[in-house]
């Protein structure tokens, strides 16, 4: 479709039209943004004014309580009641006004909890002064509860503020960038729309153009007309005719040219006016960057304003109170400085002190003593000069390591004396900070002296090294030795029997085949052979018994001692058939220990009670039992022949007999099997008694 | 039962304890039941009819086993017996001087019919040697042997 000049006018006219309009547009967002940046750096400072504000009003309660507790002037107070009633309004209203954040609101809620007690500190304080006097109200004050409070005041307030302002810094770079990108767009927009005017311009110089060729043809018209009226005069009436139609072709001819002159001018204003909205576009520009600049710079002062006014409120305020202070604090260091130095230098432990560059700057007695040299002749000298030649680094390292942590661990170092020997000290160690609280401007440490006792672990060590391979020797020998006892036992069992037997066998065969070649005599020695070699049996066997108590593992079980008691009693029904015996046997606890073994331990005491009191009327035999500490003791009393006391060391032994055998047949091995059995058992026995006034068999085994 | 098996194998070194064993078995008529190996190989000899055994038939109705002997001990000849199919029913009787328990445990875990320790009383051992020989020699069924 083809589009005629005049309609393509048009379309340019507007589109032209439609960017300037868009132009127009931008330039109202972006300062539409602009006013939204101030709007949010002036809820800023409201923010930052009223939280401070907020803290101003909690130092004047401080101040104004502290006031009062050194002067006792209820003028003082007055600044305290304002503040009171006006804090928690003033808090109300930071809450309101953070009221879309909430991370805000918790701080806001943690400030009006610690203002509230701030306040009741300070009342409390006001109250004390007022009723317990001066002296109480300062103890009360050193409590620091209340410089607490004030601390995390300042803290929340702080945070508040720091949070609102990185909170206006982000929002404020978001503002910028749409600024700079309207900015961008406005300036694409611009370029197209003077694009399309000069398309415009060039539309129309084409149409001019045009428009004199038309004019070229008409002057020809002429001539020939003119031509016409000379050849023709009867074509007169058609030329005036011609001339008429011609007159007209040059009046519309003029009313287009005179229509085209009028399109120029009005081209012209267009282009002016396009020229104009340019200038005043590129003004506006340059105007909304210096715009932006300057409110930058009101947000900077404005934020270093509230910091410095911040500051210079608790300077003042600090000033004021550190002033009143000061006095006693001057008078009491003083004091405390003396103090500290007598202290120091009567203090048994060695203390030193140094600074950041390791050079002694205190040194007391104890450290003078333990070096032999004086502290004007070490002061500012370096620590190197205490350590042994082949530590100093080693030693240095360890302090140095001091001094990056707070506080470390003892660590232990050696000092040399100036006379060349070495003492070993435990050097406790602290840093003193510089006031706030980042750089250590001295440390001091404290030493103890441990040389004594490390000379004497080192003794023990090697004694402890010795005593292990001992140990181990020891071992090996008792191992072998239990070897070579059982080689030893098994082969008496075998072999010290046989030739026994074969004695009693042959005397045997002697008496049944040539007993008729014997006469009485013959035949009694006869007797007594085989009873010496059956006795021998007897002994060997007791013999294999014991060792073998003191091989075989224990296999420990839980015994109920007054059921095992029962039935050895029981076992005995027999021998005591046809006696006068009374058995009282108590509650029995329960133990642990090796069922095979106890049970021998009771049978063998049992036994013995009832055989020492074979030749009295009537036995009486008492079993009991108590509880001591660690350990059960169980006793089996009897009142039978008993035995001298000079002699009981010799009760337990092996084959050992107080009586004659033919008072009281045995071999002497039953207690020395019990004394074994209760020795690995862990226990122990005793008796006591007298002659003939019964004797009394007391054992123990450990309580479980 | 064949009158020519022997039916009584003692295995003892000590030929002292062999006489009073027969002495013992002569009571009880049973003497010439008797037959004597002097330690354990002899007594494998005659399980297998070797050596000085070689004209010997048949197996004994019970084997009065010493432990302590030279070469092969009475616990290896046991072990030995209750491994071979041929041997294994054949009652074994521990007769030993040895109290010891582990002898004794090991004795009836290798499946010993009975341990006896030899008495020092003699008496006593010619009672047991006595009631032994009689139970196990005459009062006893023997389990069936293939020959």
């Amino acid at each position: 479709m083809k589009i005629s000049i005049r309609q393509k006018l048009v379309l340019l006219s507007i589109i032209i039209l439609a960017g300037n309009g868009i132009i127009g547009y931008s330039v109202y967002k972006s300062n539409q943004t602009l006013r939204n940046s101030e709007k949010l750096v002036q809820h800023t400072e409201q923010v930052i004014s009223l939280s401070s504000r907020i803290l101003s009003l909690s130092m004047d309660i401080e101040t104004s309580s502290r006031g009062y507790v050194i002067s006792a002037d209820s003028a003082f107070l007055e600044p305290m009641i304002l503040a009171k009633n006006t804090v928690f309004t003033s808090i109300r209203k930071l809450r309101n006004l953070t009221k879309d954040n909430p991370n805000q609101q918790i701080r806001i809620d943690s400030l009006a909890i610690y203002m509230a007690k701030r306040l009741e500190f300070s009342v409390q304080t006001v109250n004390t002064r007022t009723n317990q006097g001066l002296a109480s109200a300062i103890a009360y004050i050193s409590t620091q509860e209340g410089k607490r409070y004030s601390d995390q005041l300042r803290k929340i307030t702080y945070s508040i503020q720091g949070k609102e302002k990185a909170l206006l810094k982000q929002r404020k770079l978001t503002n910028e960038k749409s600024v700079i990108s309207f900015n961008r767009f406005f300036i694409v927009m611009f370029v197209l729309t003077m694009l399309m005017t000069f398309l415009l311009l060039i539309a129309f110089g084409s149409i001019l153009q045009k428009n004199k060729e038309k004019e070229k043809r008409a002057e020809e018209l002429v001539v020939a007309n003119s031509e016409l009226i000379f050849q023709n005069n009867e074509k007169e009436k058609r030329a005036s005719e011609l001339v008429i139609a011609n007159t007209e072709l040059v009046f519309q001819s003029d009313e287009k040219e005179k229509r085209a002159a009028e399109l120029v001018i009005a081209n012209q204003e267009l282009l002016f006016q396009n020229n104009e909205k340019g200038k005043r576009a590129a003004e506006l520009v340059i105007a909304n960057q210096e715009l932006l600049f300057q409110n930058k710079e009101k947000e900077k002062r404005a934020a270093e304003l509230v910091i410095a006014n911040t500051e210079l409120v608790f300077q003042s305020k600090e000033k004021e109170r550190r002033a009143s202070e000061l006095i006693i604090l001057n008078e009491e260091r003083r004091e405390t400085n003396e103090y500290l130095e007598n202290l120091l230098d009567c203090a048994n432990a060695p203390i030193i002190v140094w600074n950041p560059q390791y050079e002694i700057t205190r040194f007391n007695r104890a450290f003078e003593a333990l070096t032999g040299r004086t502290e004007k002749e070490v002061i500012g000298k370096s620590l190197k000069i205490l350590f042994p030649a082949n530590e100093i680094e080693s030693s240095m390292e360890l302090i140095r390591e001091t001094l990056d942590g707070e506080r470390m661990e003892i660590v232990e170092i050696k000092i040399i004396h100036k006379d060349g020997f070495e003492r070993i000290l435990l050097l406790n160690s602290a840093n003193i900070m510089s006031p706030d609280g980042k750089t250590p401007i001295a440390t001091i440490a404290q030493g103890n002296d441990i040389t004594e006792r490390k000379v004497a672990e080192l003794e023990i060590k090697k004694l402890n090294e010795t005593l292990e391979q001992k140990v181990i020797v020891r071992t090996k020998q008792l191992e072998d030795a239990n070897k070579e006892l059982e080689a030893f036992s098994y082969s008496i069992s075998h072999d010290l029997r046989a030739p026994l037997r074969h004695i009693g066998g042959f005397i045997d065969l002697l008496t049944k085949n040539n007993s008729a070649q014997l006469d009485e005599t013959g035949l009694r020695y006869l007797k007594i052979i085989t009873d010496s070699s059956i006795e021998m049996g007897n002994l060997i066997d007791a013999l294999l018994t014991f060792s073998r108590l003191s091989r075989t593992e224990l296999q420990r079980t839980t015994i109920n001692s007054k059921n095992m008691v029962k039935r050895v009693i029981d076992s005995f029904s027999d021998e005591t058939a046809g006696r006068n015996v009374e058995i009282n046997v108590s509650d029995l606890p329960i133990v642990l220990g090796d069922e095979t073994l106890m049970n021998q331990v009771w049978f063998n005491l049992i036994s013995n009670a009832l055989k020492y009191t074979q030749k009295k009327e009537k036995a009486m035999i008492e079993i009991g039992s108590r509880t001591e500490n660690d350990k059960i003791v169980f006793y089996v009393k009897d009142n039978g022949a008993g035995f001298d006391m000079k002699y009981a060391d010799k009760l337990f032994g092996v084959f050992q007999r107080l009586h004659k055998a033919r008072d009281f047949e045995g071999i002497g091995i039953g207690l020395a099997n019990v004394s074994r059995i209760l020795m690995r058992h862990g226990g122990e026995c005793w008796a006591e008694s007298e002659v003939d006034k019964g004797a009394t068999f007391f054992f123990s085994v450990p309580n479980i | 039962m064949n009158a020519e098996v022997k039916r009584i194998l003692i295995v003892d070194d000590s030929p002292k304890d062999v006489e009073l064993t027969i002495a013992a078995l002569r009571e009880k008529n049973l003497a010439n039941e008797v037959v004597v190996a002097e330690d354990g190989e002899e007594a494998l000899d005659y399980l297998y009819k070797r050596g000085k055994f070689v004209d010997e038939k048949g197996y004994p109705a019970v084997i009065l086993l010493d432990i302590k002997m030279p070469k092969m001990n009475g616990i290896e000849v046991l072990k030995y017996i209750r491994s071979t199919p041929k041997f294994k029913l054949i009652p074994v009787i521990m007769v030993t001087s040895s109290r010891e328990e582990k002898d004794l445990v090991e004795s009836y875990k290798l499946g010993a019919n009975s341990y006896v320790v030899k008495p020092v009383d003699v008496v006593q051992f010619i009672d047991a040697i006595k009631s032994l020989g009689q139970y196990w020699a005459v009062i006893n069924q023997a389990p069936p042997v293939n020959i």
